[in-house]
């Protein structure tokens, strides 16, 4: 029992040697008298050429890899890709949707005066429900929304706004923004539109603007394209704030203070068009942008990269790799993708 | 057989199945990107142009007409848009000539050796971590046994030893290719 257990041993040794031999072999990492060894145990059986043969194809066929985390991830995007297909598909699909809210909008009140005609002298005046709708949109994505007052409103990607229809109805124009979103307002002097987001409210009679109030930042942010906005500070020192056209108002929540500053709307306004536009940013600030579209981490080596100056337009459209080979395209830095994140470095 | 589920596949994507699609892309996506890989010879480039094939067989599925089996549209799919890209890019000189050769290949040949070495992806990524990693750094990173063991500060007995491991297991996944092979050409051959 005992010497067949040391023959089975020592079988497995001398595999285990031919195979350290031919791993040098092909990898080219034997010596000359390892290789001569390898040549005559290639010469003595039929079956060692072979076994010999093999490995070294499977050593040069094997020239590139994909490590199975970057396929994993290669699946994921067409998901991402697959789902703005789709989402094209739903943005029809709401806007027929819409005119069923009108339709219910006006068979409400119809329903209502014929059950008061017919239950008419009820005492109590009849309750209108609250009718909350949210209206969101998913990562990379950006989607329109009518409102029941014609108002127009673009809500970035990540973002997400609720608002009351019946109320719209009793022309009460109140919205909830969660992230970001751009609003073309029908003008209404008598019933002005509001717009709530945890650090700030902005009213309005009828104006086109944009609102960046993600509720993981600290900060609000607001630009006007044009019209006229009233901003109201939730804390602070200065409660009451006329905003003009193309100026960007950003306040701080932590120290309660604001900026204003003059601005070209337009390129804080181009992403509902699903383009980016920077001038002179940063690369810090092209990454920051990117990592929220496509929810994917973002490294930069060396880290100073990121103060690189940039200027361009990207679009949503685009995917990630397209980006990608604009940036490595208008300036020297190359990217690779790893563990699902992108690592960007420079190139010489 | 094979054609018969492959017809039946593209009918189901045709009828929106989007697990049917999930199949297709499993099956065939890795070896498609060495695939284009032999023309482009850049894997991420591949990558990034077998992913729009596959999307655009998803937008349009309703409208292609598979005649012959998915797997040669998806293969002649690549193809072509590899050689659109590189006609695109035909600045750098050398690539028009390497068409060239690839062209001169059998369609047949150059699909199976996109099988083989999507054979031997699939038998890297299953390798045990420790032994991976050494493979990797000795194959794509061109490190000698002694760096490996110096970089991940183990002895250069194991780096011996899990390198012989790893070939062994490589070169066993390869077995089925090269019965296939074996089988064409005796076929040929009558």
């Amino acid at each position: 029992m005992q010497f067949r257990l040391s023959i089975i041993n020592r079988k497995n040794v001398n595999e285990n040697y031919t195979d350290i031999l031919i791993g040098k072999s092909v990898s080219g990492n034997a010596t000359s008298e390892e290789i001569k060894e390898l040549e005559q145990w290639k010469l003595s059986a039929d079956e060692n050429h072979r076994q010999f043969e093999k490995s070294k194809k499977a050593w040069e066929k094997g020239e590139k890899h994909i490590p199975g985390s970057t396929l994993i991830y290669d699946k994921f995007k067409l998901e991402n890709e697959y789902n703005k297909y789709l989402s094209g598909k739903i943005r029809r699909i709401s806007r027929q949707s819409f005119f069923f809210k009108i339709a219910a909008i006006l068979v409400f009140p119809i329903a209502l005066s014929v059950g008061w005609y017919v239950f008419g002298k009820s005492e109590k005046p009849v309750q209108l429900t609250e009718q909350l709708y949210e209206i969101s949109s998913p990562k990379g994505h950006v989607s329109k929304v009518l409102l029941p007052d014609g108002t127009e409103v673009w809500i970035n990607t990540n973002s997400l706004i609720i608002y009351d229809a019946s109320a719209f109805n009793r022309n009460n124009r109140e919205v909830q923004l969660k992230g970001e979103a751009y609003f073309e307002v029908t003008s209404s002097q008598e019933n002005p539109f509001t717009v709530n987001t945890p650090h700030a409210t902005v009213r309005v009679t009828g104006t086109a603007f944009n609102v960046n109030a993600y509720p993981s930042s600290l900060l609000f942010e607001t630009v006007l394209a044009e019209g006229k906005i009233e901003l109201q500070m939730k804390s602070g020192d200065t409660e009451f704030l006329n905003v003009e056209p193309n100026q960007r108002v950003v306040f701080n929540s932590v120290n309660k203070k604001f900026d204003i500053e003059q601005v070209e709307a337009e390129i804080f306004t181009a992403w509902r068009n699903g383009e980016i536009i920077f001038k002179d940013a940063t690369l810090a600030d092209l990454v920051k942008e990117l990592e929220r579209i496509y929810d994917i981490e973002f490294h930069m080596q060396p880290a100073n990269l990121g103060q690189l100056r940039f200027r361009g337009m990207f679009s949503y459209n685009n995917n990630l790799i397209e980006a990608l080979e604009k940036i490595k395209r208008t300036s020297k830095v190359n990217y690779y993708i790893e563990n699902k994140e992108v690592w960007l470095k420079k190139s010489n | 057989m094979v054609n018969a589920t492959n017809t039946m596949i593209f009918q189901q994507i045709r009828k929106g199945d989007e697990a049917a699609f999930s199949r297709l892309f499993d099956g065939y996506y890795s070896a498609l990107c060495f695939f284009a890989a032999k023309y482009l010879n850049d894997i991420d480039l591949s990558r990034s142009l077998v992913q729009q094939v596959f999307v655009d067989l998803w937008v349009k599925r309703e409208k292609i007409d598979v005649t012959s089996s998915v797997k040669s549209y998806l293969y002649r799919s690549v193809k072509n848009r590899c050689i659109d890209h590189l006609r695109k890019e035909k600045n750098t000189t050398g690539i028009s000539e390497s068409v060239e050769n690839i062209n001169k290949m059998p369609f047949r040949d150059l699909v199976e050796e996109a099988e083989l070495k999507d054979r031997l992806n699939t038998a890297i990524n299953q390798l045990p971590e420790k032994c991976r990693e050494i493979f990797l750094l000795c194959r794509f990173e061109g490190l000698k046994y002694a760096e490996i063991a110096q970089k991940l500060n183990i002895s250069v007995k194991t780096v011996e030893m899990q390198m012989g491991i790893a070939l062994k297991k490589l070169r066993k996944s390869l077995s089925d290719y090269q019965m296939i092979n074996l089988m064409v050409f005796v076929y040929s051959k009558k």
